[in-house]
């Protein structure tokens, strides 16, 4: 499995509210992709 | 150790910061704690799940005391055994162009969670770092 190509084509909110395609993320830059486990 | 995530940056990476939570959080979790990295939730746990992270016991972790951890994260502090796990049933990933996986690590109980030195190591692993380049210009 590819965890990258399982998540890229999920969608997060921003702060805002917005959703962004995860693999949008990672289209055009090396990113450090951190799950935290409890928000608030 | 220097700032991780300015580390980050000096190997041309970015940190980005999932949640489970409404972006609300996210709001008062990026004021409160000054988060300069992108921050993202994901309150249904879809991305959760599709990363394959576990799901297991609820921390009893406060709100604060994971701030805080991720805070000493991303100014690049060690945690102390006291000062709660941000990565506890989470997992990090580093993740390049082309869905290319660099980097998998998914937490397997409380407390369990890469050090930011392997974060780092791995990321240098892809990349020669540029030593002399003079920092904060």
């Amino acid at each position: 499995m590819n965890v990258a190509k399982n998540l890229e084509d999920i969608s997060v909110l921003d702060p805002d509210g917005h959703a962004i395609r995860l693999g949008d993320l990672w289209a055009e830059q090396t990113i450090v992709l951190a799950f935290i486990r409890h928000f608030g | 150790m220097r700032d991780a995530l300015a580390e980050i940056r000096r190997r041309g990476a970015e940190l980005v910061i999932v949640g489970n939570g409404r972006p609300e959080h996210a709001i008062d979790f990026r004021d409160s704690e000054h988060v300069e990295s992108p921050l993202y939730v994901d309150p249904e746990l879809q991305a959760y799940a599709a990363a394959g992270l576990k799901r297991g016991l609820r921390s009893s972790l406060s709100p604060g005391v994971v701030f805080r951890g991720v805070r000493a994260f991303v100014e690049g502090k060690r945690q102390g055994a006291t000062m709660g796990d941000p990565w506890q049933q989470g997992g990090v990933f580093i993740i390049r162009p082309g869905n290319r996986v660099a980097f998998a690590y998914i937490s397997q109980e409380a407390g369990d969670h890469p050090s930011a030195e392997a974060i780092l190591s791995a990321l240098d692993r892809l990349a020669p770092k540029k030593r002399d380049a003079p920092h904060g210009a």
